[in-house]
């Protein structure tokens, strides 16, 4: 027989229990939204892709090869790996009021810092400060970045033009683009093979509102000029391996479109949206140029994962319905290809949505 | 039987006080921020006007004021004297119409620089009146009321730290920068010692998570922007979608978390029953029934909205053409 009083005692806790099992119930049924993301190193990507990709995420540099994720020296709020043609990496370094391109080699150690932003006079205006974003390297050995050294320290004008140098003579640096004034300026740089310069332009339209085309410029200071509409809104262009295509994020209100637009070096031709409905941010081809990744969220946490979609057409069933066309050039006059649905390639990560991925085939 | 009764009433009320327990950091902060109770968020504050309870029937379209301002403590001391905690400017005003049953919200930002006659007496640039003595989120309301011709059912007022910490507690928001937006003189209140002090700021283009103080940089800065204070409205507007895009996925049980965040960065003279309500209604919307409106450019037959002018005393402001701006704010605000 069990006394009363042993009865009641275990009554009181039991009641205990429950009140903070109701507390901590409360908490398991909290929305996910403000999950913390993982560490891409205690991660696997749902599939491997071929060769080395580098991404930035929290300040970090990383590799995803063979379906592992592996961390490139110290977080120091690095972000737009780029490859350089011997294999090391260019990366941009933000700090405080500045920023700095450095080239680091395939294990994250810094080789040597090309830019130097940081005013030289101590306690000077930050006016004196600059910065230099989206670095890409053409296979000459030519960097090219979009930066705002340009700008005059007396007024409120800041805006990013395009500007390149010798990797060998960081020094030697020439300006390739003159931006419109208070838009944000010129960014985005892609190198084409003939020498010239694909890049993006902010302007304001007829309506004051910001808009984006993607341009070419044949030469440094000639005058660029527009492959797509400005009202198409479209940026982060990214040229295919063999330069045939054209891969871009066009805006379509707080929402993107991925397409792909064929293109011949001096214009664009047929377009078709790959992704829309989503946020797809920075397409990157894969170095064979089978499909691309690109970065879009994936859940109500709203962070950037990673993504693939193959560009090996698949023959549609009759009730497919053909992609949309022509946001970038001519109507199609026949049905674009079909390709598969995108795949999403990693999970509860939070990559940086601006810094467009670098693929390595190695 | 008896005992069995007092079991089940004594698991009740265990259960009551976990749940009580989890919910007493909204309760608190709701006690503080809405009409229910004392509004004492910060030390001085100009206390809101009186709660229009039952002045909106449920399900009735009404207007909501929003204000965002400083408020670190940048206007605590002038030459060392202290002042009105709450005499900040005001750096965003949106009116935001909201018609529950064809699930439609309209946002229409005011700009800054807009020069109006006050409520208070007097002519300047709207921002303005919320920093004069008597002014506040009262004077600001009236004066909108004054010279738009409409009747403004709520007001919410934020702090610049508020809106960072419900980002954060929201774990951030997507939004499609427009371009990139740098500026060379940005306050440096938030960040340091001086609060009078400049930082750099450079947001990049295009899809992107921001965390609350990225986001802050994003609709805060003013400077480098062709489209000057419109630019900044335009970009505060995108904030709010962001933040609302984010809210559908809320549950109640998220709501001490936000109270947290809210505590001394917010007040409102609606109802915690109102803004309950409202939720579902956030989530709800469809990006087609949100229609965004900016006072730049004009009207073909009635010319420009505003015209860009140097006062006497120097000041860059915007004199407004009432006779464009008004037809286009009845066409979703209605005359009071």
């Amino acid at each position: 027989m069990i006394p009363r009083w042993a009865l009641r005692l275990v009554a009181m806790v039991a009641m205990v229990a429950f009140g903070l099992g109701v507390y901590h119930y409360l908490g398991l049924t909290k929305s996910k939204i403000n999950k913390t993301a993982s560490k891409p190193t205690s991660t696997k990507s749902t599939f491997a892709l071929a060769g080395t990709l580098f991404l930035a995420q929290g300040g970090g540099l990383y590799s995803l090869h063979d379906g592992s994720f592996t961390e490139l020296g110290r977080p120091a709020d690095w972000i737009q790996p780029s490859l350089t043609p011997d294999g090391n990496l260019i990366a941009v370094k933000k700090e405080f009021n500045y920023s700095d391109l450095y080239e680091l080699d395939a294990k994250g150690n810094v080789v040597r810092q090309l830019t130097h932003n940081q005013s030289p006079y101590e306690g000077s205006d930050v006016g004196y400060d600059y910065w230099s974003y989206y670095p890409v390297v053409a296979p000459d050995g030519t960097l090219f970045m979009s930066d705002d050294r340009a700008k005059s320290i007396y007024d409120y004008a800041v805006d990013f033009a395009v500007w390149s140098f010798p990797m060998a003579t960081p020094t030697a640096v020439r300006q390739w683009t003159t931006p419109n004034v208070e838009t944000g300026g010129d960014v985005q740089p892609n190198p084409t093979k003939s020498g010239g310069l694909l890049y993006t332009k902010y302007d304001l339209d007829a309506d004051n509102k910001n808009v984006s085309s993607i341009m070419l410029a044949a030469s440094p200071e000639a005058a660029g000029k527009a492959l797509t509409d400005p009202e198409q809104d479209c940026s982060q262009p990214a040229l295919s391996p063999d330069q045939s295509r054209l891969a871009m994020i066009c805006a379509n209100g707080q929402q993107t479109q991925l397409v792909l637009s064929t293109i011949n070096g001096a214009a664009i031709g047929t377009s078709q949206v790959l992704i829309s409905g989503t946020l797809a941010a920075s397409p990157t081809w894969a170095p064979d140029g089978s499909g691309l990744v690109y970065l879009a969220p994936a859940d109500q946490t709203g962070h950037f994962q990673l993504w693939w979609q193959s560009l090996v057409a698949v023959t549609p069933s009759p009730t497919e319905k053909a992609l949309a066309t022509t946001p970038g050039g001519s109507s199609a006059p026949s049905s674009p290809p079909s390709y598969p649905a995108p795949k999403q390639v990693t999970h509860d990560l939070d990559f940086d949505a601006t810094s467009r991925p670098a693929w390595s085939p190695t | 039987m008896a005992s069995i009764l007092i079991l089940l009433l004594g698991f009740l009320v265990s259960g009551g006080i976990g749940a009580g327990a989890y919910f007493s950091p909204a309760l608190t902060t709701a006690l503080g921020v809405f009409h229910s109770g004392p509004v004492t968020l910060i030390s001085g504050a100009t206390p809101p006007p009186p709660p229009l309870v039952g002045a909106v029937a449920a399900g009735a379209p009404f207007t909501i004021l929003l204000l965002g301002s400083d408020n670190d403590q940048k206007f605590a001391t002038v030459d060392g004297a202290p002042v009105d905690p709450s005499a900040t400017l005001t750096q965003s005003m949106i009116l935001v119409r909201v018609q529950p049953a064809t699930k439609q919200v309209t946002m229409l930002s005011i700009p800054r620089d807009l020069y109006v006659p006050f409520s208070l007496g007097g002519t300047s640039k709207i921002d303005e009146v919320h920093a004069l003595p008597g002014g506040g989120d009262k004077a600001s309301i009236d004066t909108v009321e004054m010279n738009f011709h409409i009747h403004i059912d709520y007001y919410i007022w934020i702090g610049l730290q508020g809106l960072i910490s419900v980002i954060d507690k929201v774990g951030g928001i997507d939004v499609v920068t427009t371009n990139p937006v740098l500026d060379d003189a940005y306050p440096a209140d938030l960040v340091g010692n001086n609060p009078y002090g400049f930082q750099r700021v450079a947001v990049l283009p295009g899809p992107q998570h921001m965390t609350g103080y990225q986001a802050m940089e994003y609709v805060r800065s003013r400077h480098s922007d062709a489209r000057g204070d419109f630019g900044r409205s335009q970009r505060q507007q995108e904030v709010l979608l962001a933040l609302r895009a984010k809210a559908k996925y809320l549950n109640a049980t998220d709501i001490p978390d936000l109270a947290s965040a809210f505590a001394g960065q917010l007040t409102t003279d609606m109802s915690i029953t109102q803004v309950r309500e409202l939720l579902p209604l956030a989530g709800s919307l469809s990006p087609s029934g949100i229609k965004q409106v900016t006072l730049v450019g004009g009207d073909a037959q009635l010319g420009s909205y505003t015209t860009a002018q140097v006062t006497s005393a120097g000041a860059d402001v915007l004199i407004p053409n009432w006779s464009a701006i008004l037809p286009l704010v009845h066409q979703d605000f209605p005359v009071a």
